[in-house]
């Protein structure tokens, strides 16, 4: 990563900037020009549509600062709040996008009685519940783990207040906000599609914005209108990672703790900007150039990474291990249950214009449909389990080789990480059309689209973790090895491995929290004048907002989903987790 | 290479001038003359790890080396009477005494356009002048002395190299 | 433990580690309430930090995103002094502690013994009358510790800038000898004081002296 070179924007800076910037600003004018209503997926209307999908993301990921800060900092200072929010915010974090639907459209929608103003802020609010768990774990975690000499300084001379927050707590945020802030906004698109329209059964509200286009190209069998949005989409995608990511990360540097002491670290990275053009820096480049200047960035990079997904890292781990059993039963419980509280109460002040809750409980019990929907959870949980088993499975199979192999050899990393790094950041919802044609017509077509769908969601967190891992293969062993003439299998085993086994575990990690994220997108595909489905829970929840109009039926399948993926977590890669760190950990 | 500085006369500070001051306060403790061994010794150090700040108390004229032993020069024991104002100033005329100094001074000067330096083409020109060293770690020691000497300011953020005011 | 410190002294805690010392000190400065017991400042009873006790840490406790002047200026700018004022005070500060040219640079490029000084600099610019010091030499080199300690001597020496007290905690029986009016033995056992004596020896003080080595051997004795 290049610190220095030329200041924030690189070497090349300002030209890099300008193409992007100016396609950034030509949206405004064009869009100005061309404001439409909220139908036709023209392909006039693009601009504007872009241009509003972009201002949606600003929007949602300021809010969802906010949020991280108001919520993290008071979670990490004190051992009273922490015990209670930091469990509510594992479980908000493991509701899929769909779980808010209804809160969505009960508060925003409802309250401004359907108007557009109402409509937009419920489709901020749904890419807000993408963004800000993850920011909120990294501010929780960026301040719990500030040096206990900085905190007492702070505390020696007196900084308090608003003083306190600009020179202590803020800056100490700022390296995990933007590494975490980078995959909450590749979250974000990947929800675009979710959060501009809106729907339960029949009731539907869209909004104008880029993955609305994209669907409903789609939808229409209008293929080259979606490939162009596709094209815009990546190109959105780009120019804001030009021009605010890029110099960001260069920017968080100077906030580290540092742990190389005297003469500064020589950073000697090859500025990114004289690759080829268009390829992102998106994740840093532990141990590339300097294996002792890693040491300090790999602490970074596990915690970041660590943090992608929708599993928590090690350390609030440990802030909620430390929380009682009953406690965690209790706060979930506590938040189900308002859930369908709150749904209740709103439900008797809007009665008159909306599908009422009880109605619909009433459904559940007596429309055959929604019945049998239900008693399919079980299996569907299941399935779906199996499904992602599979993905996994394949994910592994090439990251696996793949991330070694990049471990080993300079040239294959340096020429493989920027392909990969393109390819994760653009959202697989947005190409999902594209594959799904390529496979439809196979046998057990859907089963497969499904999968490869999943993979999509997982297979990059699982590559970069692994990747991570295998580039930090202890120099010193590594040198050993090689003195010695080990062989390449007995290398393999005996130090490859084990310096893997972390990363491994991590990467499964985020990369089933990954593959939970996508099962809402991968299990129910609509395509032209078809729905593709099969049997599973992502599939399930989709059945029961968009076809069903079941709200009681949407928030058990969401209640069922959570508390599995909260299940498997705890029960089973905490555990491996531990297992794994206290055995084979490097130290860092 | 033409305009290469042989390799014993780079004289380059290698040492923090806190480690060189640091040797020299123990050496006045001696009465200004000691063994350099039993230095080592008395604070538990190798003698490897004292030669980097001899070395450079003896390029800036502040002790001499000979034999093993390390004596202060007149130069040291008037810096060591010196409160810290003249103390700088001291180390300023001796770094000003130093080849490598005046040249990247120059080179500093004659290059500001306005805003300094860019670091990377101080490099290339210190590369230029001593091959055979590390040009970077160099850099380094060169800006931390010119710093501490009042001759050269260094911006990290925007990696320049200015001219003192 | 009980003891009382005048004006003008330069006093060490020093004891093995585990003896409680560096919790004493942090009790004092008010960052943690005794368990039992109070200390009082000038008639009152200290309850929490205040800017007329300032400290300086073992591990520098800089603050990586900030410059040294900023460092600087961070308990100036606690006590919400405007800017040019505070500006002012650090500029002098870290003239008056040997780092002047190095006001842009941040804690990754300073050496160890520098980062100290502007761990010095930041007590110093609130102008304390007490400087409590938690082994400040303790993670510096023996060259660098060394600089230091003979700078923080004269300034001490030179009553314009210094403190009025000094309480500095280390685990270097020398180093107290060679630094303190007055030295508080403690021993293993938390929170017992082995002796509480005064050091005479005239200053500027030899290292070699033999009185002070006496002393360095009969303290290192009691606190055993």
């Amino acid at each position: 990563m290049v610190a220095g070179q030329g200041g924030i924007w690189g070497k090349n800076g300002p030209w890099i900037a300008v193409l992007p910037l100016v396609f950034l600003f030509s949206l405004i004018p064009i869009a100005y020009a061309q404001r439409i209503g909220a139908q036709a997926p023209e392909l006039t209307s693009l601009p504007y549509f872009a241009l509003r999908s972009l201002l949606r993301m600003f929007a949602a990921f300021g809010l969802s600062i906010l949020f991280a800060l108001f919520y993290g900092i008071p979670a990490a200072r004190s051992g009273k709040a922490e015990r209670v929010l930091i469990p509510t915010l594992d479980v908000l974090q493991s509701i899929p996008i769909l779980g808010f639907f209804p809160a969505a459209i009960y508060f925003f929608i409802a309250i401004s009685e359907g108007s557009q103003i109402g409509v937009e802020f419920a489709a901020i609010f749904l890419i807000f519940t993408s963004m800000a768990w993850n920011l909120a774990f990294a501010v929780y975690e960026s301040v719990s783990t500030i040096p206990a000499d900085l905190e007492e300084a702070s505390t020696a001379f007196g900084l308090r207040g608003w003083v306190l927050f600009r020179r202590q707590l803020l800056p100490a945020c700022v390296p995990k906000l933007v590494y975490n802030g980078m995959m909450s906004w590749a979250g974000g698109w990947y929800f675009l599609v979710a959060a501009e329209i809106i729907t339960i059964g029949s009731q539907s509200y869209y909004l104008p914005g880029l993955g609305r286009f994209l669907a409903e190209s789609t939808y229409a069998g209008h293929f080259a209108n979606a490939l162009i949005a596709f094209g815009v989409l990546v190109s959105l995608i780009l120019a804001v990672d030009l021009t605010i990511w890029r110099p960001l990360e260069a920017y968080a540097v100077r906030f580290r703790h540092e742990t190389v002491g005297g003469i500064e670290s020589i950073h000697r990275g090859r500025s990114y900007a004289s690759r080829i053009a268009g390829i992102l820096t998106r994740f840093p480049v532990p141990g590339e150039h300097f294996p002792r200047v890693s040491k300090s960035l790999q602490p970074m990079v596990f915690h970041s990474i660590v943090t992608l997904g929708r599993v928590p890292s090690r350390l609030h781990l440990r802030a909620v291990l430390a929380s009682s059993r009953t406690v965690r039963i209790a706060v979930s419980a506590f938040v189900i249950s308002s859930v369908f509280l709150f749904v209740y109460i709103l439900e008797d002040l809007v009665t008159t214009q909306y599908a009422s809750f009880s109605a619909s409980v009433h459904q559940l019990l007596v429309d055959p449909i929604v019945a049998r929907n239900v008693s399919l959870i079980p299996e569907a949980v299941g399935l779906s389990m199996l499904r992602l088993a599979i993905a996994y499975a394949i994910s592994l199979a090439w990251t696996l080789p793949v991330a070694i192999k990049m471990g080993r050899s300079k040239r294959a990393f340096s020429t493989l990480m920027p392909i990969f790094q393109t390819l994760a950041s653009i959202p697989a919802t947005a190409y999902f059309p594209f594959l799904v044609v390529l496979v439809i017509g196979l046998p057990a077509g859907v089963e497969l689209a499904s999968i490869l769908l999943i993979l999509t969601g997982m297979q990059w967190y699982l590559l970069f973790n692994l990747v991570a891992g295998a580039k930090n293969v202890p120099a010193d062993m590594d040198e050993a090895a090689k003195a010695f003439g080990v062989r390449s299998r007995i290398y393999l085993r005996k130090v490859m491995f084990p310096s893997l086994y972390p990363s491994l575990v991590t990467g499964s990690i985020t990369g089933w929290g990954g593959g939970w994220n996508a099962l809402i997108v991968s299990e129910y595909i609509v395509f032209g004048a078809t729905t593709y489905k099969v049997l599973g829970i992502g599939a399930l929840l989709d059945v029961a907002a968009y076809e069903l109009g079941s709200v009681a039926l949407l928030l058990l399948a969401v209640v069922s989903l959570s508390a599995t993926v909260i299940a498997v977590n705890r029960l089973f890669w905490r555990r491996l987790y531990r297992y794994v760190t206290a055995r084979y950990k490097a130290d860092y | 290479m033409a305009g290469d500085l042989p390799q014993k006369e780079i004289q380059l500070p290698g040492a923090h001038h806190g480690q060189v001051f640091g040797l020299l306060e123990i050496l006045d403790d001696y009465g200004g003359k000691a063994d350099l061994a039993r230095i080592a010794d008395d604070v538990f150090l190798e003698l490897d790890d004292l030669l980097p700040a001899s070395e450079t108390a003896e390029i800036l004229g502040l002790a001499k080396v000979d034999a093993g032993d390390i004596t202060l020069t007149e130069e040291g024991k008037r810096f060591l009477a010196a409160g810290i104002r003249r103390r700088k100033k001291i180390i300023q005329q001796r770094l000003l005494e130093l080849e490598i100094f005046k040249m990247v001074l120059d080179f500093v000067k004659k290059n500001d356009d306005g805003d300094g330096v860019e670091k990377d083409k101080v490099i290339a020109f210190l590369n230029s002048i001593i091959s055979e060293r590390d040009p970077e770690l160099c850099f380094r020691w060169i800006v931390e002395w010119a710093r501490h000497g009042l001759l050269l300011r260094y911006d990290s953020q925007g990696n320049r190299v200015k001219p003192q005011r | 433990m009980n003891f009382t410190v005048e004006e003008h002294e330069f006093v060490c805690l020093v004891g093995p580690s585990g003896c409680g010392k560096s919790t004493l000190l942090r009790i004092i400065m008010g960052l943690i309430p005794p368990d039992t017991g109070y200390v009082m400042y000038r008639g009152e009873k200290v309850s929490g930090p205040n800017p007329q006790m300032a400290m300086v840490f073992q591990s520098f406790a800089l603050f990586p995103w900030l410059n040294v002047t900023q460092n600087v200026e961070l308990g100036l700018e606690a006590l919400a002094l405007p800017v040019t004022q505070r500006r002012e005070k650090a500029l002098r500060v870290i003239q008056e502690i040997g780092l002047e040219g190095f006001e842009e640079a941040y804690p990754r490029e300073l050496s160890g013994g520098m980062r100290q000084r502007v761990g010095f600099a930041r007590a110093l610019a609130l102008d304390p009358e007490i400087l409590l010091m938690d082994e400040p030499f303790s993670s510096l080199d023996v060259l660098t510790a060394e600089n230091l300690r003979e700078e923080l001597l004269k300034l001490w020496e030179d009553r314009s800038l210094a403190p009025k007290l000094v309480v500095m905690v280390t685990h270097n029986v020398e180093e107290a000898v060679y630094m303190a009016d007055r030295v508080i033995a403690m021993t293993y056992r938390p929170g017992t004081v082995a002796k509480d004596m005064r050091i005479d020896l005239p200053r500027p003080r030899d290292r070699r002296d033999q009185a002070l080595y006496d002393l360095v051997d009969n303290i290192t004795a009691l606190i055993a």
